[in-house]
């Protein structure tokens, strides 16, 4: 560009002749950073053209984390800024407080990220316990695109979590696990970061590219809470990480039981109907706490409720949080009227009982009573599901049809779909694309969408063989390894990797029975296999 | 931190934390739009309608009336919430005001409007199957023999009257108005308004008084602590 210059202008020849910086070795950090500010100005630029609120958004962002960056690198800022971004705070609460508080949330976990990051990924999670209520409020407020608003707001809290755990570490422990992982957990690793680059290239396969890109987001986006587990439980002690963890998990339960029992709000039962169907059983709602559907709330209360059931039960310390956690989280998956939630639970305390039964130095009573307090969870639980169906009759006949799950309507309208969906995997081997199935394929306000009511045959039939194959290779591989990993160095010495680890498998069961892997439990529960890779193999 | 910019800052936690719950208190919490509706003049019957501010109010309980205001008000989508802000209020003299409540001065003027013309509407047809069963009324109270005198002739001016009304088919109410009254609108709603995008109800004063305190707490906590960012290698705790 020097060179050219004096062909092209004598006069810019001679400023970038004084200007010792421009003749200076530009590193390729300097370099690509000045490139980088252009594409993200230009990107705001075309969104702000296409979707003036969501560029508004954009922009506020980019704005935020540059203040963000030059504050932490010790720049001055004018004093200007602070007014500057007050009077479109102030016209944004005043229209629509929820984003404004839902704001002051995001910048509170930026300050945690800088600060204290293992805070600001719980205090992440928290939001996404939180999702329904914040785009319930944002509706009713009439914000623009309070949905996309919502969970971008969310989305970018656990970002900016995870960048500050990343930023902290500064990829020490993840480098320290990698070390210790042999050529089968690697394997793993790279089956699953193979699983997200394969959903990248496969988006143009569907026919709208922006469903193609949602449905990345709404699946393979929360990948990065395995490595915000993984930090969390590198940077605190494991018994602060479960006391942090089941107090988050408490707060969220706590809501989804009061709402089962009380019943949902007029907004939020307005808002359910509108954004899932099957949302009432007969003429009563079921509980969908502070998510958008029962079934959102499924995928938290299900790991939340193992989570914390096996660590009351391992963790004399924990036992009241625990139990806690265990009591309000089965309370709101009962309400919630999903009937696998409670077979997951089952299966959790199950998983909890096997591990203990196969570990090392347990006695012989322990093994005995966890295996006795799976089977009173499974009793208690289809006693406690019968009791709740007597509200109408429709939800009796759904609660009593547990004791026969293979000769249900549902279940048999589930094969019907299952075998249309496998005969689609058949004719597209290659998958049909990602954001073909689930929530990516609502077009607008509506609630209809394309569905596999099995989270393996979506990404089986999105993905294709390959996709499906590096999903479930690396899924059950990794649970497969720390299992094996945790009985070889005793339960009982990471409670907290083994009540993550059967809160994880807790969920890939909930999993067999809709498309839970892109519900919102999605970020607690890959936080969850994160936190038992680091017990396994980092602690 | 500058002294500049800790005023500068000092300015902006105010401003966040007072300026929604002022701007929200200087915005309208709903705007009130009425259309007078009045009996016929030129209808000696229309006078005889017994309690006609019930033909007109009852109407607005009924479904495909309410569903039909829906259609007519862009934003109005609780259809069976009409009779909440919708109300007929009795102004004496032959006249009903049609008084409805809306987010916006256009919004309420747009529904008054609207439930004004359906329930004048309604009101006709209903009004206009009473009046035979008024004359049969009547007829039959004039067969009574020992009726005043007084009586019977005002019963006789009353049948007269109803009977023209019939025969000539005359409207008992007078045609709508073209628009209801405009409401002005509030400085705080004008100055939203001047914003892009839609401009939403009015919130809980209380709701956003709590969003701005957070979001000023939340400035404060952002400027100050990364401020004066503490040095690198002092994070948390190993586990």
């Amino acid at each position: 560009m020097l060179r050219g210059g004096r062909g092209v202008c004598p006069r810019l020849t001679g400023l970038l002749a004084v200007n010792s910086a421009t003749t200076a070795r530009l590193t390729a950090a300097r370099r690509a950073a000045p490139a980088l500010l252009v594409l993200i100005c230009a990107a705001v630029a075309v969104e702000t053209a296409i979707q003036p609120a969501v560029g508004a958004v954009l922009g506020a962002v980019a704005c935020a984390a540059a203040i963000t960056a030059a504050m932490t690198l010790g720049v001055r800022l004018p004093a200007v800024v602070w007014p500057a971004l007050a009077v479109p705070g102030v016209a944004v609460t005043a229209m629509w407080p929820t984003a404004g508080v839902t704001i002051a949330a995001v910048l509170a976990i930026t300050v945690l990220a800088v600060r204290e990051p293992p805070y600001a990924f719980v205090a992440a999670l928290l939001m996404f316990g939180f999702e329904g209520s914040i785009k319930m409020r944002l509706t009713v407020e009439g914000a623009p695109h309070p949905l996309a608003i919502g969970a971008a707001l969310i989305d970018l809290a656990l970002v900016i979590s995870v960048l500050g755990l990343l930023w902290e570490d500064r990829g020490s422990s993840l480098r320290g696990v990698w070390d210790r992982f042999g050529r089968m957990e690697r394997l793993v690793v790279w089956s699953l970061v193979a699983w997200v680059v394969l959903a990248v290239l496969q988006i143009p396969l569907g026919n709208s590219l922006s469903s193609g890109v949602s449905g990345l987001r709404l699946v393979h986006f929360y990948l990065i809470a395995i490595p915000g587990g993984m930090l969390l439980a590198a940077r605190l002690p494991a018994e602060r990480v479960a006391v942090l963890l089941m107090g988050m998990a408490v707060a969220i339960a706590a809501y989804a039981a009061f709402r089962g029992i009380v019943g949902n709000s007029e907004h939020e039962r307005e808002f359910t109907r509108s954004r899932a169907e099957g949302t009432f059983l007969g003429k009563h709602q079921r509980d969908s706490g502070s998510f958008t559907s029962p079934i959102a709330l499924a995928s938290f209360a299900v790991p939340a409720t193992v989570f914390g059931f096996a660590l009351a039960f391992m963790e004399v310390r924990q036992r009241v949080l625990g139990g806690v956690l265990f009591v309000l989280g089965l309370v709101g998956a009962i309400a919630s009227y999903v009937r696998t939630a409670l077979i997951a639970v089952a299966a959790g305390a199950l998983a909890l009982a096997a591990i203990l039964a196969t570990g090392r130095g347990i006695s012989r009573q322990m093994k005995l009573v966890a295996a006795g307090l799976a089977v009173i969870v499974l009793v208690g639980g289809y006693g406690a599901t019968l009791l709740a169906g007597d509200v109408d009759p429709f939800a009796k006949h759904r609660a009593e049809s547990l004791s026969n799950p293979f000769g249900d309507y549902s279940l048999k309208e589930r094969y019907k779909t299952w075998e249309r969906t496998l005969k689609k995997v058949v004719h597209h081997p290659e998958g049909t694309g990602t954001g073909t199935v689930g929530r990516a394929t609502i077009k607008g306000s509506g609630r209809k969408a394309v569905f596999t009511d099995n989270s393996y045959l979506k990404i089986l039939q999105e993905q294709g063989f390959v996709g499906g194959f590096l999903f479930l290779f690396g899924v059950i591989a990794a649970v497969v390894l720390c299992w094996r990993r945790l009985v070889r160095i005793g339960p009982l010495s990471r409670p907290l990797g083994v009540a993550a680890l059967v809160a994880f498998v807790s969920f890939l069961v909930l999993c067999l029975t809709g498309e839970y892997v892109e519900q919102p439990g999605k970020a607690f529960v890959w936080a969850m296999l994160g936190i038992t890779a680091w017990e396994a193999y980092g602690r | 931190m500058r002294r500049i910019d800790r005023i500068a800052l000092g300015v902006a936690i105010a401003l966040l934390a007072l300026g929604p719950l002022a701007l929200t208190l200087a915005r309208a919490d709903s705007y009130k739009s009425t259309a007078v509706l009045a009996l016929n003049p030129d209808n000696p019957g229309a006078r005889y309608l017994p309690n006609p501010s019930k033909f007109l109010s009852d109407p607005l309980k009924v479904k495909d009336l309410q569903r039909a205001v829906a259609k007519d008000v862009d934003g109005f989508n609780t259809p069976r919430d009409l009779p909440d802000h919708v109300h007929v209020v009795d102004q004496g003299d032959g006249k009903f005001g049609v008084a409805a409540e809306g987010p916006g001065a256009d919004e309420a003027q747009a529904l008054a409007t609207s439930a004004a013309r359906r329930v004048r509407d309604a009101a006709q047809a209903g009004a206009a199957f009473t009046q035979p069963l008024q004359l049969k009324t009547i007829d039959k109270a004039l067969k009574k023999k020992d009726l005043p005198a007084a009586f019977r002739k005002e019963l006789r001016k009353r049948r007269a009257a109803i009977q023209t009304s019939l025969r000539e088919r005359q409207d008992i109410y007078a045609s709508a108005p073209g628009s209801a009254t405009l409401p002005t609108e509030r400085i705080g709603d004008r100055l939203l308004a001047a914003l892009p995008g839609k401009r939403s109800f009015r919130p809980n004063p209380a709701w956003a008084a709590f969003a701005g305190i957070a979001l000023a707490g939340a400035l404060a906590l952002w400027a100050l602590v990364l401020t004066g960012r503490r040095p690198e290698g002092s994070g948390t705790t190993t586990g």
